[in-house]
């Protein structure tokens, strides 16, 4: 009788201490939990550290405290965070927005749309030991290098197997699927120049080419007009014939009876007369592309805008190409 | 003859009762349509990711299945954060209250373009200006509810089913050139769950699939995940309005 009351007191009193110490029973609790069947091993089974209490040196490794940088944040600070706020290395960048209206520029199978007098620097670029021309980089050239009677593109010779990507108005179009691949220019030699380069004198080599009444000077692939006192590399006029074009010049199938000759961001077909300038085929494929495009993104994917032509990122047989779009104005 | 009569005005009956009236708006439907537009009406942000099927024209009479899924964190007024993964994708757009951007990890290229200083409106402008459809911005509109009840002849509440485990309400409407269907939690929270869009454009009806899932509501989100830096060596590219 006795020992049953003892037991119920030593209950009761159990009970009172877990009602005045709930966050130890919980710890307890919590604590075998975490140890799976932890309350059943011994706690003399594991053995007393072996490892002698004059092992770790008495000159600490550890690094002075004095190393850490004393301005160091407090939780002090004003912000409310959990650290106060970090201490950023790399600098907070203000992004510049870079957005261009497809309004704006000249698409679809159709021309009179004048740029414009662009105000173009040609910029540090090397080109290499070139001793005909004698060229100034670092002038400004006020001069019209687009051609206004050029057409962006010549529609395919077959359909399109599928319907156009409508975007702002007008349906963008291409025979291949999208296969991004980053855009870098190509240089087709020290003899090449891109829109708007100016160079002070000309070849001898450079031939005279006149087309609806403006005088052209072309030289290995490059039309330039006078400005000044010197030249403008400007874009090819569509129609344009010359006798000769570069070797360097790559095959583009056209259809399967037409090819034409793509050198320097220029398409010729050739004639009885010599080689025609002629508007870029869409759906041809190239594989490089000049300087002077802008990558721009239309939707989902990103076109290389060159001029008013749109050339879609493509992968052909394993090769980074790009497709000429074909993009027209939406019914 | 009386039981002839009688025979033919049954059939015209069922005729008329079987075939969905025009401008027919069951008040059940709006009632929950309502329901889950009041509580993102409530909301300060939301978190959730999607997993969005469409179809997409491959070629004139052939179309195929794309795939993405997003995780997207919005926060009252003018902040929103969605990484989209996909086929050969891996994009995420940012918006900090002044700008939006546009980043692709698969190619390190980036675009920026100075945004309106709200949610409601940035989304618009996003789609009206670039064409990008911010998953399950319909829904956060204050007029979500009000705007379906005018665009659609027909909405009803189809019954109760089962999405993912999960109990929604059903809710399906329709116009002339296109259908919507919700599956709606019949929870607490009344959040949509599946949403299936079927555009009856010619010469082939297409669909649009979203499923929503680990919704959060009303956390706090460091400013930090809506601001973008490039990266080192990312290019900036142009982004083409459309207008």
């Amino acid at each position: 009788m006795k020992l049953s009351k003892i037991k119920l007191l030593g209950a009761f009193l159990g009970v009172l201490g877990l009602l005045i110490f709930p966050e130890i029973a919980e710890a307890q609790r919590m604590r075998a939990a975490a140890g799976g069947r932890g309350g059943a091993r011994p706690a003399t089974s594991r053995p007393a550290p072996s490892r002698p209490a004059t092992s770790r040196p008495a000159t600490s490794a550890k690094p002075k405290t004095t190393s850490r940088p004393t301005t160091r944040a407090t939780n002090s600070s004003s912000k409310a965070t959990l650290n106060g706020g970090s201490n950023r290395v790399s600098p907070k960048t203000t992004n510049n927005s870079k957005v261009s209206s497809i309004k704006d520029n000249k698409v679809g199978n159709t021309t009179n749309n004048r740029v414009g007098n662009n105000n173009i620097n040609s910029g540090n670029k090397n080109i290499g030991n070139n001793n005909r021309v004698n060229i100034d980089n670092s002038r400004n050239v006020n001069v019209n290098v687009r051609n206004t009677n050029n057409r962006a593109y010549r529609p395919p010779y077959r359909p399109y197997p599928r319907p156009p990507y409508f975007y702002g108005g007008f349906g963008f179009s291409c025979f291949r699927p999208y296969y991004y691949h980053p855009y870098t220019p190509f240089y087709w030699g020290p003899v090449w120049h891109p829109w708007g380069f100016f160079v002070a004198a000309l070849a001898t080599t450079a031939i005279i080419v006149s087309i609806e009444n403006q005088q052209y000077h072309y030289d290995q692939g490059v039309f330039y007009v006078q400005e000044g006192d010197g030249y403008v590399v400007v874009e090819a006029p569509q129609g344009a014939t010359v006798q000769v074009i570069p070797s360097e010049a790559k095959e583009v199938e056209v259809s399967p009876t037409v090819n034409n000759y793509y050198y320097g961001n220029t398409y010729y077909e050739k004639t009885d007369g010599g080689y025609t300038v002629v508007p870029p085929p869409a759906g041809a494929i190239v594989d490089v592309l000049p300087e002077g495009g802008e990558e721009v993104k239309v939707g989902d994917q990103t076109y290389v805008k060159i001029g008013d032509t749109y050339y879609l990122p493509v992968q052909v047989d394993g090769k980074n190409m790009y497709e000429i779009a074909q993009v027209e104005p939406e019914n | 003859m009386i039981k002839k009569i009688c025979f033919t005005l049954t059939i015209l009956f069922l005729g008329f009762s079987a075939y969905p009236q025009e401008n027919s708006k069951d008040t059940t439907a709006i009632l929950i349509l309502d329901k889950m537009s009041t509580l993102f009406g409530e909301l300060n942000s939301v978190g959730f990711n999607t997993h969005v099927s469409k179809d997409v024209a491959f070629a004139n009479n052939f179309f195929i299945k794309e795939f993405t899924g997003s995780q997207v964190k919005i926060a009252g007024p003018n902040k929103f954060v969605a990484k989209i993964t996909g086929e050969q994708k891996e994009d995420k757009y940012s918006y900090n209250g002044s700008q939006v951007a546009y980043y692709s990890f698969t190619n390190n290229i980036y675009t920026i373009a100075d945004a309106p200083d709200n949610l409601i409106e940035t989304f618009d402008w996003l789609y009206s200006d670039f064409g990008i459809e911010v998953t399950s911005a319909d829904v956060l509109y204050p007029s979500f509810s009000k705007e379906i009840v005018s665009e659609m002849d027909y909405i009803q509440f189809l019954g109760q089913t089962t999405v993912n485990g999960q109990r929604v309400f059903h809710i399906g409407c329709s116009n002339d050139s296109v259908t919507i269907q919700l599956w709606i939690s019949n929870d607490l929270y009344f959040l949509p769950v599946k949403t299936l869009i079927t555009y009856l454009g010619e010469p082939y009806a297409y669909q649009y699939e979203v499923d929503f899932s680990d919704w959060e509501f009303n956390q706090t989100y460091p400013n930090s995940i809506f601001d973008f830096t490039p990266p080192p060596g990312a290019k900036q590219i142009t982004w083409l309005n459309q207008k």
